[in-house]
């Protein structure tokens, strides 16, 4: 695909985009773009700067600098019509405690405009797909976090958006819950919608998007499909030595020549290499000891770590 | 810090001047998920509503409805001014007021939320002790907030003698527990506090009207004037009216007996409730 | 008309009538404060009071209050709305976060809200209304135009209660509002005639939005057209507009940030 054809059909195109709160620059000059159709992924740690990109592509925080346009209008001026092609989910629940689950879909439907008679129908419609349909009387509060998760975000496509915007979906879950959801999103974006999310879970991130950036401290690092960016910036295979009595004994040269590349944590040195295999014999040939070792598949984890130095637990 | 500094706050309506304290419909799940953990009784509004707003209540009211009741006043006050003629009364609403409510919000609180009794039963306490302690432990809180009162009613000469003026706590403390006990008994029962804005709209704002408060009783139909003196409030107002002018009330005794009554009947009850409650 | 005008608004306005709609006890037990107050007051008091005069006029005492109670009614409704129903949805229940997703603009949201807080205090300005003319205290068929009047009261009141309401921090910030309320509600000519103040305490009296809303119903009610009426209506839209301009831009500044 070359450039000019990508960029006819970028839903969401940001230049220069930038945030700053006084001091603090919360998103710092990013560009991006979100093809029509495609699972798209904000990749990074808390405080990277992902929930205030989010916010501005929603229309619900004016940017400083910068480009931003979305289904070809731009936020600043045309907010309505962009909220009204767009579910958002945000990460706090903000679902109204003082209605139903099914009164939830009725009156969201009811502030982009659309007639009781629609809305019923679609409302109905979403209780099923989401699997909330015996509970469509209930109260919003007894509900287990899964299901008001569910209910988020079938409440953000009462207006059948072209584009939905999840910050953090499955934060909090459980990982069966989890797995539903992940599901639930699979069939939306075959059934034809975009889909923008934000997570700090590398799994989440490998097993639903199509496209991310990797963000952090409020720039981003790097972008392209999950496999691209293993790739690109991490080796095929990952050895892991565990130390539980701490790295800190194991010297540069010990490591070097065990494999391409190496990060040293707290209790575990994670090697890059093309052969996990062989590279933990030479491991045992440089004199290291590991109580145990592992060796895998490289995943966005290794990437992040490789990008940034920490990893996403730090 | 103790159960009760956690009580969810109450809101009041305007209406419910006149030492009243109406609670503003919030609905529980205000209360349930936030309040609860956000309130600490704040001293400041506490005495704000314990014992400004009963003055402001006397100054707006009796100073202002004194002028247009004029030299009418002698006919239903016997002589004193209009104010004088209020004041002792209002004393005692504000301890209906405060009692009612002590024994509403943060008797809920504490039962739903905090489920601070909870574990008080599960030590050799029984349900009887607790309630006990919990009603008196109001009828402490309304004493302290009617000494306040009584302090300026003394001062401003309206409480002609000091041993009035004490006799006045006690008589207030008597009626804020024939209030606080009853009402105690409603909440352990209760599971959210929707009851509380309908009892205080429907029965405590009328009381404050129809007990002698503002006109005598007498002024009443019969049906109503049997009304009132079936509820404590009555009594309180005459007692309490009597002390502050220096006269002898008629049925002294009667009176303080009824409070008593309502009292300890409130509190058996309240045991008897609780205990089934807890006990279950 | 405001559905086809706004509909956006009306759908914020909507939302509210779904989840009164469950609690219709609070809105009608509310009611019940103003009527014991012109029972207790008006005719309990006023049995001792006798008759007053207004306007030159012998008037009873009740057919004096009754207005004064109407036009309070009409504040207590709005501004119970726009100040602990505004806070529980703007800091706790998040509702407006999620309102501002949609096409739905704080503008828009501020309206909605002051329609539903208006629209409380019309029902219970409508139904004080039949109490008074059940108990004879209206004088003037004028007095039928009491319920549209009352909308300014409530749009003064509704308005400047969500102003303040964006400044609050907790719910311990309210005992402010009942610091100016009682005596606001006590001393805005609502139970005596402010001629009754001596001096300069007069004329702050006559500056109450209250006094004023209370002097726009009781002229109503006595069916005495005056043109101090239009300064009435002219004060109180002024308090609301202003309420509202601040309240819209407070909003703007603690949810699109």
């Amino acid at each position: 695909m070359n450039l000019s054809t990508s960029n006819a059909t970028a839903l969401i195109r940001a230049r220069g985009l930038t945030k700053t709160f006084g001091e603090r620059t919360a998103v710092d000059a990013i560009n991006f773009d979100v093809r029509d159709g495609e699972f798209f992924g904000f990749l990074g740690p808390n405080g990277a700067g992902k929930t205030t990109t989010m916010r501005m592509i929603a229309g619900v925080s004016p940017r400083t600098a910068g480009a931003l346009s979305i289904l070809g209008s731009d936020p600043d001026t045309d907010g309505p019509r962009i909220r009204g092609q767009i579910g958002v989910v945000h990460q706090q629940e903000t679902l109204d405690q003082e209605l139903t689950v099914r009164e939830n879909l009725l009156v969201f439907g009811r502030f982009f405009g659309l007639a009781h008679k629609e809305i019923a129908e679609r409302a109905d419609q979403l209780l099923e797909l989401f699997q909330l349909s015996d509970r469509a009387k209930d109260q919003v509060e007894p509900l287990s976090g899964g299901m008001k998760r569910r209910l988020s975000i079938a409440r953000s496509l009462i207006n059948a958006p072209r584009v939905l915007m999840l910050d953090e979906p499955t934060t909090g879950l459980d990982p069966q819950a989890r797995h539903l959801l992940w599901d639930a999103l699979q069939r939306l974006k075959r059934a034809g919608t975009t889909i923008v999310l934000t997570t700090h879970y590398m799994d989440e991130a490998e097993q639903l998007c199509d496209r991310l950036v990797v963000m952090d401290q409020a720039k981003i690092v790097a972008e392209g499909s999950p496999r691209q960016l293993i790739e690109q910036h991490a080796s095929r295979e990952v050895l892991e030595l565990r130390f539980p009595d701490g790295t800190s004994g194991i010297s540069k040269a010990a490591l070097e020549g065990i494999g391409d590349r190496y990060e040293r944590l707290a209790e575990r040195v994670i090697v890059g290499c093309e052969n996990g295999e062989e590279a933990h014999a030479r491991a045992l040939a440089h004199g290291l000891t590991p109580e145990s070792w592992l060796v895998r598949r490289s995943s966005l984890e290794d990437v992040f770590l490789r990008l940034t130095g920490r990893s996403l637990d730090e | 810090m103790s159960a009760a500094q956690v009580a969810p706050r109450r809101s009041r309506g305007i209406f419910s001047t006149i030492g009243a304290y109406l609670p503003h419909p919030t609905r529980w799940r205000h209360v349930v998920g936030y309040m609860v953990a956000v309130y600490r009784r704040e001293w400041v509004g506490s005495v704000f509503s314990g014992f400004v707003e009963p003055l402001v209540v006397l100054a707006g009211l009796g100073i202002g409805l004194g002028v247009l009741v004029g030299d009418r006043a002698a006919e239903i006050t016997g002589g004193v001014s209009y104010v004088a003629y209020i004041a002792p009364a209002l004393m005692a609403s504000q301890a209906m007021q405060f009692g009612t409510g002590e024994a509403a919000w943060p008797v809920l609180a504490r039962i739903m939320w905090v489920r601070i009794y909870h574990s008080m039963v599960a030590t050799p306490l029984k349900p009887t002790d607790i309630m006990v302690g919990v009603i008196a432990f109001i009828g402490g809180k309304v004493a302290f907030t009617a000494t306040f009162f009584a302090a300026v009613l003394f001062v401003t000469g309206i409480a002609t003698s000091a041993q009035g003026a004490l006799a006045m706590i006690g008589v207030s403390t008597l009626t804020g527990l024939a209030f606080a006990a009853p009402m105690t008994a409603y909440s352990v029962t209760q599971k959210t506090d929707q009851g509380f804005a309908v009892i205080f709209r429907l029965v405590i704002t009328p009381l404050t009207f129809f007990s002698g408060t503002y006109f005598p009783i007498e002024n009443l139909p019969d049906w109503a004037q049997f009304i009132s003196w079936c509820t404590p409030l009555a009594h309180g107002v005459a007692l309490s009216r009597g002390l502050a002018l220096g006269v002898e009330t008629p049925n002294a005794l009667a009176h303080a007996l009824i409070l008593v009554a309502w009292t300890v009947g409130g509190t058996v009850i309240a045991s008897i409730l609780f205990r089934r409650r807890m006990l279950k | 008309m405001i559905a086809a005008l706004a509909p956006r608004a009306f759908a914020v306005f909507e939302r509210n009538v779904r989840v009164y709609r469950r609690q219709w006890l609070m809105i009608v037990t509310g009611f019940f404060e103003p009527l014991f107050f012109l029972l207790g007051i008006g005719f309990g008091v006023g049995g001792v009071i006798g008759t007053l005069t207004y306007n030159g006029v012998e008037v009873p005492y009740a057919a004096f209050v009754a207005p004064a109670l109407l036009a309070s009614s009409a504040m207590n409704g709005a501004i119970f709305d726009s100040t602990f129903n505004v806070f529980y949805k703007l800091k706790y229940a998040k509702v407006y976060d999620a309102i501002l997703t949609t096409p739905v603009s704080i503008g828009d949201l501020a309206v909605g809200e002051l329609l539903w807080s208006n629209l409380r205090g019309v029902i219970y300005s409508v139904a004080f209304l039949a109490v008074m003319l059940a108990f004879g205290l209206v004088a003037s068929p004028l007095a039928l135009l009491a319920p549209f009047a009352v909308i300014f009261i409530g749009f003064a009141f509704g308005a400047a209660g969500f102003a303040i309401t964006t400044h609050m921090r907790s719910w311990k910030d309210f005992d402010f509002i009942f610091i100016v309320l009682t005596p606001l509600f006590l001393f805005s000519a609502t139970f005596y005639p402010v001629e009754i103040y001596p001096g300069v305490l007069r004329y702050v009296v006559e500056l109450s939005p209250l006094t004023r809303g209370t002097h726009l119903i009781r002229s109503l009610v006595f069916g005495d057209l005056n043109l101090l009426m239009l300064a009435d209506i002219g004060f109180l839209a002024l308090i609301g507009f202003l309420g509202y301009r601040h309240a819209v831009s407070r909003l703007g500044k603690l949810l699109l940030k």
